[in-house]
C-alpha cells in the first residue's frame, strides 16, 4: 500500500515536473547545453515563429541564447502572470529596437492607450454602463494629473505572436423613446389653435 | 485758391516721400518685416487674461462669465446643488436597501466626494483629437465609457459618441448602420461621432441666451444653468453631437463620477442640452479624457493641436488626417487618419493569430505559391536542421 502511494506520488510528480514551464529559465538552459538560439519552433514553450506577425525571428533575435532568462537588452524575463507592470514596462526598449516610429508614437500619445495619475491617488476598474469598462479614478484634488501611457506593449501584444486579436462589441446603443403619433400632435395643435381663437373672440366680444 | 490748395497738396506729397526714404533708411528691415506679417485667427481672437500662480489663463471674450470669481461663484452654486441631488439619490438607496449595507455608506461617501472645479483655459492650448479608423474596431466601449465619466442620465438614452459603421469602399454617411451587432468586418469602416468642436462652431452663433460658447481653448461648453432648451443648437449642429435632456436627468450616488468641471459634467437640469466637451475636468488639469483611456486597440489620441512635440501634430504630419464634413465650412478640430497597420477583421482565415496580414497561411510543402514570404523555403530547411540539433 505504502509503495503503491510512494509510486504514484513519483510519478505524478515527474508528469508536473515535465509539463511546467520551468522556471528560472536556467533550470534547463544550463551553460553546458550550448545552445545557438538559431530556433523558430519551441514546442516545449508553446511558441512557433514560423507563422504569426513575427515570422522569420529567431529565439536569439531577442533573447539571450546563452541564458534565454536575459533578454539581448540586458532585461531578466519575468513569466507574464508573475510580473509587475513596471516590469513589463521595461520590456518597452526591446521592441522599440525594431519599431522605432511606433514607440516614437507611443512615447507622445499618439498610439493610444494612455491614462493619467494624480498625486495620491488610485484607479480602479469598475464594469458599469451595459457591462462596459471604465476606470473609475480617484483623486484628492483632482488637480495636476499627468497623462503617461497607460499599459506596457506586451500587455497587449504577445511578443510572440504581436497582432492584437480584436476585442467583443459592446451591446447596442439605446433608443431615444419614440416621438408621440403623428396624429396625436395634429389633434392637439388643432385644439390649442382653437382654443385660442375663441378666447380671441371672448376677450374681444366682453371689452 | 486752387493753386494754394495744389501747392500745398505737392508739399505734402514730398513731405511723406521723405519721411518714407528716411523710413526705410532708419527702419530695422526685420521690424518692418514683422509689421507686414498678416495676423491670424488666434491674435484678433481677443479674452481675458489672468495669471494665476504664474501661469496664463484665458477666459473667452464670448463667455458670460468674465471674470475667475463669477466663475468660482458658480461652480460653489452647482456644487451644492449637484451635492443636494446626489444626497436625495443616497437617502432613497438607503431606504431601499437599509441604513447599515454598504451600497448606503457608499453612495454617501460619494456624495461627500463631489467635487466642482472652474478650471480656465491654458494660454496657447487648443485641444484636438485624432482617431485611427484602421485600428477601431467599432466596440462601442468609449460610447459607454464616456457615458460614466460624464454622468450622463443612463434612462434616457442619451450617448454623446455614436459609433457609425459604414462601407470602406464608398464612405459615405447617409448608409450608415448604427444597430450592427457583429464586428469588425473587413469591408467596413468604424467611424465614432461625437462632438467635432469645431473652430467656426454654427451652434454657438444660433443661441439666443448666450448658453453655450466656445472657450478659450477651443472647447465648446454648454452652462446648464443658462440654457433654455429651445434646441436650436441641436438643428445647427451638422455632426449631430448635441443631445437633449427631455426629463429631470436623474443624479445616481452609487455611479456618480465625483471629478466634475462646472461647465462640464456637472449634473446638468431638466430640458438642457448637453454634448462631449472634451472631458473638461480631466483635460484641463492634465488628464486624459476617458474614450482614449478605454480604447482597446489604442485608435485615439488627443492632446494639444499647437504642441509640435504631441500626438495630434506628429500624426497629422506621419499619417495624415481629414474630418467629416468638409464642405461646412465648421473646421473641425476632430481629425479622422488611416493609419499604417489595421486590427485583423473578423472574417480572416484564423481570427486568433496574426496570419491575415500579408502573412497568408503557408502552402503545403513543396508547392511554393505565390503567397510565399521572402525566404520561405530557405527557413523551412533550417527549421529542420535546428530541430535536429536540438
Ligand atoms: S473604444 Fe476604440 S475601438 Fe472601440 S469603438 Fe471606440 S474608438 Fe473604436
Amino acid at each position: 500500500m505504502m509503495k503503491s502511494v510512494l509510486l504514484a506520488t513519483l510519478i505524478l510528480a515527474t508528469i508536473a515536473l515535465a509539463y511546467t514551464p520551468a522556471y528560472p529559465c536556467t533550470y534547463c538552459h544550463t551553460p553546458f547545453l550550448k545552445l545557438n538560439g538559431n530556433v523558430r519552433k519551441a514546442p516545449i514553450h508553446k511558441i512557433d515563429l514560423t507563422v504569426g506577425a513575427h515570422a522569420g525571428l529567431y529565439c536569439s533575435n531577442c533573447h539571450d541564447p546563452k541564458n534565454p532568462m536575459k533578454l539581448i537588452t540586458g532585461d531578466i524575463v519575468i513569466p507574464p502572470n508573475l510580473a509587475s507592470e513596471k516590469d513589463l514596462m521595461k520590456y518597452n526598449k526591446l521592441c522599440a529596437k525594431c519599431h522605432p516610429e511606433v514607440y516614437a508614437d507611443y512615447l507622445v500619445g499618439a498610439h493610444g492607450n494612455s491614462t493619467y495619475v494624480c498625486n495620491g491617488g488610485t484607479a480602479y476598474f469598475v464594469i458599469g454602463y451595459k457591462h462596459s469598462p471604465w476606470w473609475y479614478h480617484v483623486c484628492p484634488e483632482y488637480k495636476n494629473m499627468h497623462t503617461v501611457p497607460g499599459k506596457p506593449c506586451v500587455f497587449c501584444h504577445n511578443p510572440h505572436d504581436p497582432i492584437k486579436p480584436p476585442a467583443s462589441i459592446m451591446p447596442l446603443p439605446s433608443d431615444r423613446p419614440a416621438p408621440p403619433k403623428q396624429s396625436a400632435i395634429e389633434y392637439t395643435t388643432t385644439f390649442l389653435l382653437i382654443l385660442a381663437a375663441a378666447l380671441s373672440i371672448f376677450a374681444y366680444v366682453k371689452k | 485758391m486752387v493753386e494754394k490748395g495744389g501747392k500745398i497738396r505737392r508739399n505734402l506729397l514730398k513731405g511723406i516721400a521723405v519721411t518714407g526714404i528716411a523710413g526705410m533708411m532708419v527702419l530695422d528691415r526685420n521690424k518692418v518685416k514683422d509689421m507686414l506679417k498678416p495676423i491670424t485667427k488666434e491674435d484678433l481672437e481677443d479674452g481675458y487674461i489672468y495669471t494665476i500662480n504664474g501661469v496664463e489663463y484665458v477666459i473667452s471674450a464670448e463667455s458670460p462669465y468674465k471674470t475667475p470669481e463669477e466663475l468660482q461663484r458658480l461652480a460653489k452654486e452647482k456644487e451644492a446643488d449637484a451635492k443636494r441631488r446626489c444626497m436625495e439619490s443616497a437617502k432613497e438607496i438607503c431606504k431601499r436597501l437599509g441604513e447599515n449595507s454598504p451600497e448606503c455608506k457608499l453612495a454617501k461617501k460619494h456624495c461627500q466626494e463631489i467635487k466642482v472645479k472652474w478650471t480656465l483655459a491654458r494660454k496657447g492650448v487648443r485641444w484636438a483629437m485624432a482617431l485611427d479608423l484602421n485600428r477601431c474596431i467599432g466596440c462601442r466601449r468609449c460610447a459607454y465609457a464616456c457615458v460614466q465619466e460624464n454622468n450622463i442620465d443612463r434612462t434616457q438614452g442619451i450617448e454623446w459618441i455614436k459609433v457609425l459603421n459604414i462601407s470602406r469602399e464608398e464612405l459615405e454617411l447617409i448608409a450608415t448602420d448604427l444597430k450592427y451587432t457583429d464586428a469588425p468586418y473587413k469591408e467596413r469602416v468604424y467611424i465614432p461621432l461625437a462632438c467635432n468642436q469645431c473652430e467656426y462652431p454654427p451652434c454657438t452663433m444660433v443661441c439666443p441666451v448666450r448658453a453655450t460658447w466656445k472657450e478659450a481653448d477651443g472647447i465648446i461648453v454648454i452652462d446648464s444653468y443658462r440654457c433654455i432648451g429651445c434646441r436650436y443648437c441641436i438643428t445647427a449642429c451638422p455632426y449631430g453631437a448635441r443631445h437633449l435632456n427631455w426629463k429631470p436627468v436623474i443624479v445616481d450616488a452609487l455611479t456618480l463620477n465625483p471629478n466634475m468641471h462646472v461647465l462640464g459634467n456637472v449634473p446638468r437640469e431638466v430640458h438642457t442640452v448637453e454634448k462631449c466637451i472634451f472631458c473638461i475636468q480631466r483635460t484641463r488639469d492634465g488628464g486624459t479624457t476617458a474614450c482614449v483611456e478605454i480604447c482597446p486597440v489604442g485608435a485615439r489620441a488627443f492632446g494639444n493641436l499647437h504642441d509640435p512635440e504631441g500626438p495630434i501634430m506628429r500624426i497629422i504630419e506621419e499619417y495624415g488626417a481629414f474630418v467629416l464634413k468638409p464642405n461646412a465650412g465648421t473646421k473641425p478640430r476632430f481629425f479622422y487618419y488611416f493609419g499604417p497597420a489595421r486590427t485583423p477583421p473578423k472574417d480572416a482565415v484564423n481570427p486568433k493569430s496574426s496570419n491575415w496580414i500579408g502573412n497568408p497561411p503557408r502552402p503545403e510543402e513543396g508547392a511554393p505559391g505565390p503567397n510565399v514570404l521572402p525566404g520561405g523555403e530557405e527557413s523551412f530547411n533550417e527549421e529542420k536542421k535546428s530541430d535536429k540539433g536540438m
